[in-house]
Formats: C-alpha cells, sequence, structure tokens
C-alpha cells in the first residue's frame, strides 16, 4: 500500500516536471544544458530544444503574420540568474501570402544561466522551464510542457550550433532612411559580406515591417542594400529599426544584429 | 514577450493617416473598405447600409486553437450578447477555401453557430477570401470595429492574451463618446486559410 502511494506520488510529479523530453502539440520539448555540473560564478547555456514533426513548425520571437511567440517562464533557486531567451535566426514560411517567422526544424532557445560566486560549490539545484508554444503545418496546435533539470546532470549538451545560430551583434553596420512613405532602404556594412545570395530583414518588433511584402535586395562592391515596406497595418511610422539580418551565402546562412534609426 | 501595442488615440492616427498618402488595406482612422455578401441564411449584407450603427467584424475559424479559447469558455459569446444587445452589429466572416481547415457549407455554419450559443448578427462564408483580402485579415481571430460613420476604429487582436479585451474596450469608449485609445495591436492566431 504504502509503495502504491509512493508509486503514485512519482508518478505524478513526473507529469508536473520531466528531465526526459515531453510530447505535446506535435512537438517534442526537452531541457540541456552545456555544463553538467558548473562551479560558483561559472556561466554557462541551458536550452530549450523544441523538436516539430516533420511539415509543422514553430514560432519566433516576432511571429510575423500569423502565429505566437514560443515563451518559457523560469523557475530557479534564489541567487541563479536566467537570462532572456536568445533566439537563434528564424526562417520565412509563407502561407498563401501570409509571412510568418518560424522554425521548420528543430530549435534550440537558449538562456544564459550564471551561478553566484558564492554558490556552495557541488550543492546540487534545479531549474525548470514552463514552455508554452505554438506549432502549426496546415492547422494550429498548442502545445506547453514543465521540463526540468537536476545538477549535476549526467553529461553536458554541445550547444555549439544552437550558438552559432545566434545572431551576432556590433559586426555589422547599419542605417536605414525612408525612399518614400511606405518603403525603408536599408543599408548594411560588412567585410564578410561578398557573394551573398539572399538576405533578409526580421524586425524583432511586431508592427514595423510588413511580413508579406515582399524584400528587394541588391549588393554593391562593399554593402547589402534592402527595400522593406513598412507595416500596412500600424497607422504610426516607425523611427528606428530593431532586428535581424539572415544572408544566405552559397548554402551558409549567418545572421547579424542590427539596429538604426531611420532618416527621412 | 513582447507586445507592441499604439496607444495613439483616433485624433492622432486621422491626423497623421491625412498626412500619407499610402494606399492601406483597412487604414484605422479611414474608411473601412465597403462590401457585399450573402450571409449563411441567404440574406444580403452590405457595409455601407448598416451606416448608422456599429459594425463588428471577427474572423472565425471553428477549428482553430484561438478561435475555440475564446468559444470554448464562453467569451466571444459573451461579448457577442452585450453588443449585439446595444444594436451593434457582429458579423463573423469565415475566409477559409474550400478543402482547407474551417470551410464549411452554409448550413454546417449555421449548426455550429446553435451549437456554441453563438449571436452573431450574420456569418459570412467568404470562400474566395475576397472580404478577408480586402481587410488584409491575417488570423483567426483577427477583429476590426467600424463607427456607424463607417470609420474603422480598431484593427488588430481580440485581446491581450490576458484579460484585457481590445474590442470591448474600443466598443465601450467609443459608444461613450470617447477615443479609442487602443486603435490598433498585432492580431495573434492561426493563419486565415485562404
Amino acid at each position: 500500500m504504502k509503495f502504491l502511494f509512493l508509486l503514485l506520488l512519482v508518478l505524478s510529479a513526473s507529469a508536473w516536471t520531466a528531465a526526459d523530453p515531453v510530447r505535446s502539440g506535435n512537438v517534442e520539448a526537452e531541457l540541456i544544458s552545456s555544463n553538467a555540473a558548473p562551479k560558483p560564478g561559472q556561466e554557462f547555456w541551458v536550452g530549450v530544444v523544441l523538436r516539430p514533426d516533420e511539415d509543422w513548425h514553430t514560432y519566433w520571437q516576432n511571429p510575423g503574420d500569423t502565429g505566437l511567440a514560443t515563451t518559457v517562464d523560469w523557475t530557479a533557486p534564489a541567487g541563479v540568474k536566467v537570462s532572456e531567451l536568445h533566439w537563434p535566426f528564424p526562417s520565412v514560411y509563407d502561407d498563401a501570402g501570409l509571412v510568418s517567422y518560424v522554425y521548420e526544424e528543430e530549435v534550440v532557445l537558449l538562456s544564459k544561466v550564471t551561478l553566484p560566486a558564492d554558490w556552495e560549490d557541488g550543492s546540487g539545484f534545479e531549474l525548470v522551464a514552463k514552455v508554452n508554444w505554438l506549432a502549426c503545418k496546415e492547422a494550429c496546435v498548442l502545445g506547453k510542457a514543465e521540463l526540468s533539470l537536476s545538477f549535476p546532470t549526467d553529461s553536458p549538451a554541445n550547444l555549439a550550433a544552437a550558438e552559432e545560430d545566434l545572431p551576432k551583434s556590433a559586426s555589422v553596420s547599419a542605417t536605414a532612411r525612408w525612399l518614400n512613405d511606405t518603403e525603408i532602404k536599408l543599408t548594411l556594412q560588412h567585410p564578410d559580406l561578398a557573394s551573398v545570395e539572399r538576405a533578409y530583414f526580421f524586425s524583432i518588433p511586431e508592427l514595423v515591417v510588413e511580413p508579406s511584402a515582399p524584400q528587394s535586395f541588391t549588393q554593391t562592391d562593399e554593402s547589402l542594400e534592402l527595400t522593406l515596406t513598412r507595416s500596412q497595418t500600424n497607422p504610426e511610422k516607425p523611427r528606428s529599426l530593431e532586428g535581424v539580418v539572415v544572408v544566405d551565402q552559397g548554402g551558409r546562412k549567418q545572421a547579424f544584429r542590427i539596429t538604426a534609426e531611420l532618416k527621412s | 514577450m513582447r507586445k507592441l501595442i499604439w496607444r495613439n488615440g483616433l485624433r492622432a492616427s486621422l491626423l497623421l493617416l491625412t498626412l500619407s498618402l499610402a494606399a492601406w488595406s483597412a487604414p484605422v482612422g479611414q474608411k473601412a473598405p465597403d462590401f457585399e455578401a450573402t450571409d449563411s441564411h441567404g440574406k444580403q449584407v452590405k457595409l455601407s447600409d448598416l451606416a448608422g450603427k456599429y459594425v463588428v467584424l471577427e474572423w472565425f475559424n471553428h477549428q482553430c486553437p484561438f478561435v475555440k479559447g475564446q468559444y470554448d469558455p464562453g467569451k466571444m459569446q459573451a461579448l457577442q450578447k452585450k453588443w449585439t444587445d446595444e444594436d451593434v452589429v457582429w458579423l463573423s466572416i469565415c475566409s477559409s477555401a474550400p478543402g482547407k481547415q474551417g470551410h464549411n457549407s452554409a448550413n454546417d455554419a449555421n449548426a455550429i453557430t446553435r451549437e456554441k450559443g453563438a449571436h452573431p448578427t450574420h456569418v459570412i462564408l467568404d470562400e474566395e477570401g475576397a472580404i478577408g483580402r480586402l481587410y488584409d485579415a491575417k488570423t483567426t481571430p483577427h477583429m476590426f470595429v467600424v463607427s456607424p460613420e463607417g470609420v474603422l476604429l480598431y484593427n488588430g487582436a481580440i485581446d491581450d492574451k490576458g484579460d484585457l479585451n481590445y474590442v470591448d474596450q474600443a466598443l465601450t469608449e467609443a459608444t461613450g463618446g470617447k477615443d479609442v485609445s487602443v486603435a490598433v495591436t498585432k492580431s495573434y492566431g492561426c493563419s486565415v486559410k485562404y
């Protein structure tokens, strides 16, 4: 009887939080860490992995025309800092002219965790991530999972690939100006922008750039130019651009984080 | 989560739009695009014939989880009841193309309305997507409010993903003689199945 009670307790506890992958809403979700046994004062990455079923997608921080951004709420012991999400760059998903900003494959949403300097070395702790997402194929399904990770973990996860997909800041200079009442010319300068096949700007704030408007792109010797259309929903003109430019150089994609004041 | 809401009053939008020559599909502060359609009971509905009344346009797909999120707890029905009782005209529009999610025959649409206990004035099956494209409806739900003068007062989400219902707020403010404080928001939900 006692055993049964304990078993029930364990079962019900595991339904609330899980170290193993959780399936919900056509997605498998898992929590992983780059550091299996972090030391006092150390900083390391943890990642919320979302693996959608084939042909399904989840959404970026600005979902674009449709959809809903994934959210992660963290619970950590006092003193342990967990950063805002660092989002790998998204891709464009065109659904009958409605354009969304999505992840069509597995994505790892990263957060930086910092242990306090006066943390007792070797003492175990737990991180819990409450994750909510929308996954769509033609239909959409809301999914959620409560994921937990107990430190020390069995082994560190390799998050280098996920880190590689984060937009890089400070390596590209961007300027933006109005071409007319609705169109914006965004110019990027960066030494490593040769042989760009495609470039695309993803605005981080919503209602700034119209997702469904095509972005034309030209390349000169030293710069990339993108023509963007401002939001057709928002009557207020934006004053600046803040977002991510993804450039495709013969199959190799890299992303830059940019901000630019909008000049007339 | 980042949420951007423009708390521009209607007056500010009007001023901006007077200065702007852009071809907006459904600009808040300007004349709402007119359309004519047959409702699910075979009655003709023309927006400009509804002048003198507030009109709510609700983009709808009964299989979308965000639409269910409004209807399953009865929130949308309560809002429809509250405002149609105040002589507001409520148009539930489905722009799902034939074969796409949410597409229905008129009979099925009427059965769904009955089943859900919904209170729209008319259900419009816009299977060619003409009204959806005219308003640039992106999601279900996607909400619009039109003034008795035919001016678009609100374009955006049903709510702030919490307790603040933007349509209720816009109608309360407008019918109380006030400017609509939140006139444009980012709608969220499933894509309209054009």
